[in-house]
């Protein structure tokens, strides 16, 4: 079965120092600390673009593997900031300045905060269907092209990572399992772009992920026959400091979830497969949920295995 | 039954907010005693998942004390 053997990630290093951005609007250190949650939040480099850090999460990638990029044969990017005004699709663009294959099938998927969960099985199915063998999935999201400077509510808590996730059936890491996904489209308003920029309502996505979030994941543990006990770790999509608190809280899991936004903010879909590739070998995750909410509102949960 | 003092009370405990508890009173503004702007939205959402009362963004400036938020709950609870 396909399934995920390994990741690769890009951090840009130029970033945004939000004790800075506190001062500017007039928060404390402990607002930044303790329910934002990114304290230094990355920018990609200024003439970058969304599929050069593709590109460099890839690279990182292989790095990692013993694997050529003529061995790649399906790439999918997922990204709602793509290159240009999104024509051509990103994933394109990635395979001429990567130089993989021609004989490549390639193609984006617009999703945001739920992204990898989604585009998980979507790579998978597709794989399958059309009898691929290696894929590479990347999330790409730069929110640094759509942040309003003037607005604390967005330009304090989102930061640039691009991740590429290696997936095959040839010995993965981890198998997917069981997922759940879901839409609210009446929240669509709630975090949307307007004339080129980033407008958030933080209210109604607190109160979409607190309630909806939670009870997903709880309806997934429930569809499973597994309780909160029986899983090792939860990889929530780091939205914020308070959000990943509230649904910890609300779980009756603290001790699972896994907090890790101090140094890259919210990265959109790439702030689970970041957590991932951290525990992608510890040999205690042999089960693991991860879910990603926002943007749509969409959300996504889904088991992870670890297959041996 | 109307709300009471105690039920709010209560359920800023389990909100997991930065209020100081014991030095809430009925009129004492919650941003006084440790409540901040996400504080006081996880106190309404769990004002709204216990009692069933929305509170539209508009009507929330008014619910600065746990007297205005009795008093709004009671007045438009079912």
């Amino acid at each position: 079965m396909i399934g995920i053997k390994e990741i690769g990630v890009y951090i840009p290093s130029r970033a945004r120092d939000n004790f800075d951005l506190a001062k500017r609007f007039g928060k404390d250190e402990n607002f930044v600390k303790n329910r934002l949650g990114g304290q230094s939040l990355p920018i990609m480099e200024p003439g970058m673009e969304t599929s050069d850090m593709a590109c460099r999460a890839l690279d990182n990638l292989l790095e990692k593997v013993n694997l050529s990029k003529n061995d790649i044969d399906c790439l999918v990017v997922c990204t709602q900031n793509p290159d240009g005004d999104g024509l051509p699709h990103t994933s394109a663009i990635v395979q001429k300045k990567a130089g993989l294959s021609q004989n490549v099938a390639a193609f984006d998927i617009s999703l945001g905060c739920s992204g990898y969960v989604y585009g998980l099985k979507v790579v998978q199915g597709f794989m399958m269907a059309a009898g691929l063998q290696t894929g590479v999935f990347v999330t790409a999201d730069p929110y640094s092209k759509i942040v309003n400077e003037a607005d604390a509510n967005t330009v304090m808590l989102f930061g640039d990572a691009a991740t590429a996730t290696l997936m095959t059936s040839d010995n993965p890491v981890f198998v997917l399992g069981r997922s759940l996904y879901a839409t609210d489209g009446e929240g669509a308003q709630h975090l949307i772009t307007q004339n080129g920029q980033l407008y958030m309502n933080g209210r109604a996505v607190f109160n979409f992920v607190a309630t909806k979030a939670v009870k997903q994941i709880l309806h997934l543990l429930k569809n499973a026959d597994l309780t909160v006990d029986d899983v090792d770790y939860f990889i929530l999509h780091q939205g914020s400091r308070y959000i990943i608190d509230t649904i910890a809280s609300r779980l009756r899991a603290k001790d699972k979830v896994i907090f890790y936004m101090e140094t890259t903010g919210n990265t959109v879909s790439s702030s689970v497969p970041l957590i991932l590739e951290k525990i992608l070998f510890k040999k205690e995750a042999k089960k693991i949920v991860i879910s990603g909410f926002g943007v749509g509102f969409s959300m996504g949960s889904m088991i992870l295995e670890q297959s041996n | 039954m109307k709300v009471q003092f105690d039920d709010i009370v209560a359920m800023i405990k389990d909100a997991n907010t930065m209020i100081n508890i014991e030095s809430l009173t009925e009129e004492v503004n919650l941003r006084d005693v440790g409540a901040d702007s996400l504080d006081m939205m996880n106190i309404f959402l769990a004002i709204q998942e216990k009692f069933g009362v929305e509170i539209p963004d508009d009507d929330i400036a008014e619910l600065t004390d746990i007297k205005a938020i009795t008093n709004y709950i009671n007045s438009n609870i079912e």
